[in-house]
Order: C-alpha cells, then sequence, then structure tokens
C-alpha cells in the first residue's frame, strides 16, 4: 500500500441514518436518553423531531472509514475526535480524510490524517485527526500457507 | 441547564476521582450488534474500534446519570460531548475482558460567546488486559451548561 501527503481517503456515505439502529445502539451503550428514540423527548429539548444519533455511531462510521481503507480495525493507533454538531434520523452523512503526513515506524507505515464526518448538505459534526497504520502490524495474512 | 449552584470550588475538587472501574467483555454478540449498528463489515477476530469507548464507558462503574450527578447536574440539563481521544496500544478482540479503571483528570468552567457559563470536565478511562500498561486508553470530555442566576 503505498500512501502519499494529500491522499484523500474514500469517502463512507450513510445515505440515511437509520432511527431503528439507535435503539439497539442505545441498549448497547446503556444510553437511557430518550432524544435517541423518542421524537417527542426531542421536541422538547427543542431540536426538531427526529431521533438524534448516538455520538458513538457518529464516530464509528469515521473509523470504518479508516479500517476499510488502511485494511481493518487493527490498525487504528489514535484518534482525536471533536462533536461539533448531532445527526438525525434520515441525515445523509460522510466520512472523510486526507493524508497529512507519513513516516516509518518500527517498520510500519504510519499514515497522519485529518478527519470528519459531515452531514450532506449541512454542517460538520466531527472533526480530528487519527495515526492508522497502512502496512501489517503482524504475520503477513495474504502469505500464501507453509506446505 | 443547572443554575450555577455547583460552585467552581465544588468542580475542582472534582479532579482526582476515582472512577469504581469494572469490567467488560466484548462478547460475539456485542460484536455482532454494534457492527450492525454501525453498518461495518461482519467477522473477524479484531473488535471494531469504537468498543474502546464503549467498553470504557459501559464498564466505569457509574450510569451516566451517576457521573452527570457528580458534577450536580442531570441529563435534563443537557451534557454534550466536548471530545474523545482513543489511543490503542494493542488492537481490542472479539471474546477479549477488559478491566477499566480511570479518573477524572481537569475540570474547569468557562464562558462561551454563545454557550454562556459552562464546565469543562475530562476524565480518562483505561483499558487492561491483563499484559503491561493498557491495551487502549479514552480520554473523553463532557461539556455541563451552566444557568447563572
Amino acid at each position: 500500500m503505498t500512501v502519499r501527503v494529500g491522499d484523500e481517503l474514500p469517502p463512507r456515505d450513510i445515505r440515511s441514518v437509520d432511527a431503528e439502529k439507535m435503539k439497539t445502539m442505545a441498549a448497547l451503550l446503556s444510553d437511557g436518553n430518550p432524544i435517541h428514540w423518542d421524537v417527542d423527548a426531542v421536541r422538547a429539548t427543542g431540536l426538531g423531531d427526529r431521533p438524534i444519533n448516538q455520538g458513538p455511531t457518529n464516530m464509528a462510521y469515521v473509523l470504518d472509514m479508516l479500517s476499510s481503507w488502511s485494511g481493518g480495525h487493527d490498525r487504528l493507533r489514535r484518534i482525536r475526535l471533536r462533536f461539533t454538531g448531532n445527526v438525525f434520523a434520515g441525515d445523509h452523512v460522510r466520512a472523510s480524510g486526507t493524508v497529512t503526513d507519513v513516516r516509518d515506524e518500527d517498520g510500519a507505515t504510519v499514515a497522519e490524517c485529518e478527519v470528519r464526518l459531515d452531514v450532506v448538505g449541512g454542517e460538520t459534526v466531527l472533526s480530528g485527526t487519527a495515526s492508522v497504520t497502512c502496512e501489517p502490524a503482524g504475520p503477513d495474512e495474504t502469505a500464501p500457507p507453509i506446505g | 441547564m443547572t443554575a450555577v449552584t455547583f460552585s467552581e470550588r465544588d468542580l475542582a475538587s472534582m479532579v482526582g476521582r476515582r472512577f469504581p472501574g469494572g469490567t467488560y467483555a466484548i462478547t460475539p454478540w456485542r460484536a455482532w450488534l454494534t457492527n450492525d449498528v454501525v453498518l461495518a463489515p461482519q467477522g473477524g477476530e479484531h473488535a471494531h474500534p469504537v468498543f474502546v469507548f464503549i467498553a470504557a464507558t459501559s464498564a466505569m462503574g457509574v450510569s451516566w446519570d451517576e457521573l452527570f450527578a457528580w458534577f450536580g447536574a442531570t441529563a435534563a440539563d443537557g451534557p454534550l460531548f466536548g471530545d474523545c481521544d482513543i489511543e490503542i496500544a494493542r488492537p481490542l478482540l472479539v471474546g477479549g475482558e477488559y478491566r477499566v479503571e480511570g479518573l477524572v483528570y481537569a475540570a474547569e468552567r468557562k464562558q462561551g460567546r454563545r454557550a454562556g457559563v459552562f464546565d469543562l470536565v475530562r476524565y480518562r478511562l483505561e483499558l487492561h488486559d491483563g499484559a503491561d500498561g493498557p491495551a487502549a486508553v479514552c480520554r473523553n470530555s463532557i461539556v455541563f451548561p451552566r444557568r447563572t442566576r
């Protein structure tokens, strides 16, 4: 995998954020805030009339973009993200990123990236930086079997 | 928003407070459901990296409501995620069990032009897998809006 400063990471689009997934995530997170499933609760906050996606789910969209590009969930070294907005049910969101630095570290290529999550046609809801390993961190899983 | 009855001295006294902690297992069913929720591919030995946050906050030893109460707030006050900083030394594994420990390491009162008075609280949670040093560290911040009286 050849990585260069300025490379754009393949974006990841979620065409329509699903309110049903928010219910499952609320249970996984033990997050009892009803703004994730109860439209009346969202209305009461003055934030509209659509359930609000959990922050960790938004973060996961960015993480998946990085995993898809770098080769797996085991490639992430660090990510720093600032939460700056909300994603609502039905929103189209796009995770994207750009390589800002490439270095060799312990024999592995490490890429520094600027990353973000935008509501398409709306605001940026997450922004930050990430470090990912772009070469196999362990044994080469693509190598042919021995014997 | 909470009226500012939670003083700056109260806030400062929270720095250094340790979480009770606990353990969290990335069971196959949790891994599957999480991948499904975030539309990630299924399978593989490595857990989705969002589990650093999920495991850390699920096993910090207090509920979100209890954590808010440490700072004189409730969910109705509208606490917000500020930022999240995740460092991974060893990828988390499906089937892995992690011991979580951590503490509040910073807290300060601020005044924003639009936001008004708010408290910014930073806490750190470590995931330990039995090897030397944490497998992962999650540093998060929470913004507590405060209404002046």
